[in-house]
């Protein structure tokens, strides 16, 4: 894989989004999400082809203006009880309504993203079902909870197991294999290690956690596999996010283009492709969907697309 | 015709065919190679061109699931590339080709205007919704609030003191439109403020180094007049549209850049607080004036503030405050711009001895 994007280019898109959301008071929002993702996606390339994000600033205009009512309604119910002297009821509204929205927005987001990436043509596509996921999702919610925490890692990777294992593109899938067990060690060493090192671990520890994502994932079709291994060292890592830091500092924030090429030049360039697959027997077998409400809510309730 | 041959992905497989391309009538025309024959033609408005590696991909259609693949150095792409930037040009994308410095010179000035667009908005408005009874109300939660804070440092209030300061309040004529009310906290801190809507808190350590009743009455006006051109209420709408602004502008921006503008944000604030300190000064002294107060009580009081000693010279920019020599210096220029006959208000005396004696 290869990221071919530069700072500069993408600095400008963000000053032409800054202008015309000021403009907008913000409205232009969507389409401003339009902009970067056709950009990062079509500078990023697998044997020599760009992907293809292909929705648009109007869908995700609709969909953020539905998110933004289903949140506004909780919200409202809230207020309603809450005044009403049933704080009880408020809060339960609040926060159960915010944490069931969330397998919601995941399932959503990645069936929105997912038919809005393309490849030679090829779609990618989401087949998990939204009720497997939720009930995967409070099963984990509810045994972090008992747990206080140790659970979390176990809920982490199960999540993104069955939502990885779920993604399509065209007639072949991919498959992840990572365990909750080796995440949650992962990452018990990692914290102890990062603690005695006074920090200094933390890139490796980095590091152990992006290959426990890339070396556990392959995608295959029939017989044919092909595998991804990580290249990134602890060593890159710490020259990725230290520069990524001083460049912030430096620039006092207006150099976050050159953080974000940066970073998408790296994770892509660590990535490497190995197995037997002919890519060109992929066929056009995955549905378009253009709802991109659970995306935008994503977006609202802040948090990341990657599991 | 060979320079005109591309790879073409149908959209339904990842299989490539060798096609011929022809430009013409604002269209890109599809035709078999070994027959001629036509296949399909795609209007050139709706395609979207990408240069990336060793390839220029040319997208047919919206969904992006058909298109055209040539070498970099294919003959075909100059135009192609030009033709399909002017079929697809609307205005983001012309703003798009601009040049940086053109954009961030735009950037600026929109942001200068936004920026004073909404901290004078904002105020404004909220100055106008703000009705003189909800900011007594608002002023006395704040109250309730802060003395809640100070019992928690140890700060109490000083009941009998508060009557008596209220007693001299009250032979005062300091605000129209708001009830003054006088809280008297016992402190070492030298210092007094305005809440909004008539509540003024003065400290122990202020008031036991003012000697005079003018001095007093001078403390008070300046504090009332805070509470009379509702400085407290456009300071917390400022900051109030001022989030705003930040919140705006870098919603999908780091974290250091919104800390590095709040930042800023809080000097200028500073800045703005000093300008209404001298404001307050100076319809202070009408307010003496009217009174009937000696305007001497003035320079009393920035004497007494001096004695408790500035910031340095050069972090003068980071005090609320104008530097109590600048602003003794105004008071001076008032009183010798405003001569007054030599009255002693012997009912403020009276008072004043009466508070001077509660401890």
């Amino acid at each position: 894989m290869a990221f071919h994007g530069k700072g500069s280019e993408y600095f400008k898109i963000q000053i032409v989004n800054a202008i015309l959301n000021i403009l907008t008071l913000g409205l232009y929002y969507p389409w401003a999400k339009e902009r970067n993702l056709k950009y990062l996606y079509s500078k990023n390339t697998f044997e020599e082809t760009p992907f293809v994000f292909s929705g648009t600033g109007n869908e995700m205009f609709k969909g953020f203006i539905k998110a933004f009512i289903i949140l506004l309604a909780i919200y409202g119910a809230f207020l309603y009880f809450y005044l009403n002297d049933s704080p009880g009821w408020a809060f339960l509204i609040l926060y159960g309504g915010i944490i069931g929205l969330m397998p919601l927005a995941i399932h959503g987001s990645y069936k929105y993203r997912m038919a809005k990436t393309s490849w030679k043509g090829i779609r990618f596509g989401y087949s998990g079902d939204r009720g497997q996921l939720m009930g995967l999702f409070f099963k984990g919610l509810v045994l972090t909870i008992l747990t206080f925490g140790i659970y979390s890692a176990w809920f982490t990777i199960n999540l993104r197991r069955y939502v990885l294992s779920n993604v399509r593109v065209g007639n072949a899938r991919f498959v992840y294999t990572g365990n909750g067990g080796d995440y949650f060690w992962l990452n018990i060493k990692g914290y102890f290690l990062t603690l005695l090192t006074f920090g200094i671990y933390m890139f490796w520890w980095q590091k152990n956690q992006f290959e426990f994502f890339v070396n556990n994932l392959r995608l295959e079709q029939d017989e044919d596999a092909v595998f991804f291994t990580s290249k990134a060292t602890g060593g890159g890592f710490a020259a990725l996010m230290i520069v990524n830091l001083l460049i912030l500092i430096f620039t006092f924030g207006l150099g976050y283009a050159w953080v974000v090429t940066r970073t998408a030049e790296f994770v892509v360039n660590n990535i490497e492709a190995k197995g037997y697959y002919s890519f060109e027997s992929l066929l056009q077998s995955q549905q378009d969907y253009s709802d991109a409400t659970a995306d935008d809510m994503a977006d609202l309730l802040d948090f990341g697309f990657v599991i | 015709m060979e320079n005109n041959k591309a790879l073409y992905y149908n959209g339904s497989s990842a299989r490539p065919v060798e096609v011929r391309v022809l430009l013409f009538k604002n269209a890109v025309h599809l035709y078999d190679v070994s027959t001629d024959q036509f296949m399909q033609a795609f209007p050139l408005a709706g395609t979207w061109y990408n240069k990336v590696g060793e390839n220029h991909f040319l997208y047919l259609d919206k969904k992006a699931t058909e298109y055209l693949q040539f070498a970099i150095d294919h003959p075909l792409t100059v135009t192609l590339h030009k033709e399909v930037t002017e079929a697809n040009m609307n205005w983001p994308q012309r703003l798009m080709k601009q040049r940086l410095l053109f954009l961030l010179g735009f950037l600026g000035l929109l942001l200068i205007a936004f920026y004073f667009l909404i901290l004078s908005f904002v105020p404004w408005l909220g100055a106008k919704v703000i009705g003189i009874q909800q900011e007594i109300e608002i002023g006395d939660k704040l109250r309730a609030a802060m003395l809640a804070q100070a019992r928690i440092v140890g700060e109490e209030q000083d009941t009998a003191g508060t009557r008596q300061l209220q007693a001299f309040a009250n032979e005062l004529a300091l605000s129209r439109r708001y009830p003054i009310r006088v809280t008297l906290l016992k402190s070492k801190t030298v210092n007094a403020y305005a809440l909004p809507g008539g509540n003024v808190v003065v400290y122990t350590g202020l008031l036991k180094k003012i000697k005079t009743p003018e001095a007093l009455a001078a403390l008070l006006a300046h504090e009332c007049t805070h509470v009379n051109e509702r400085h407290s209420l456009r300071s917390m709408l400022r900051s109030a549209a001022t989030g705003i602004v930040v919140s705006v502008l870098f919603s999908d921006a780091t974290g250091i850049s919104a800390a590095l503008v709040g930042n800023a944000q809080t000097l200028n604030g500073l800045r703005y607080s000093r300008s209404l300190e001298e404001e307050a000064d100076h319809k202070g002294m009408e307010l003496l004036l009217k009174n009937e107060v000696a305007l001497d009580g003035m320079r009393q009081l920035m004497l007494t503030l001096k004695e408790e000693g500035d910031l340095p010279g050069n972090l003068s920019f980071l005090s609320s405050h104008p530097l109590t020599g600048k602003r003794l210096k105004e008071a001076e220029r008032y009183i010798k711009d405003h001569p007054q006959k030599a009255v002693q208000r012997k009912d403020l005396q009276v008072v004043f001895e009466r508070l001077k004696h509660t401890w």
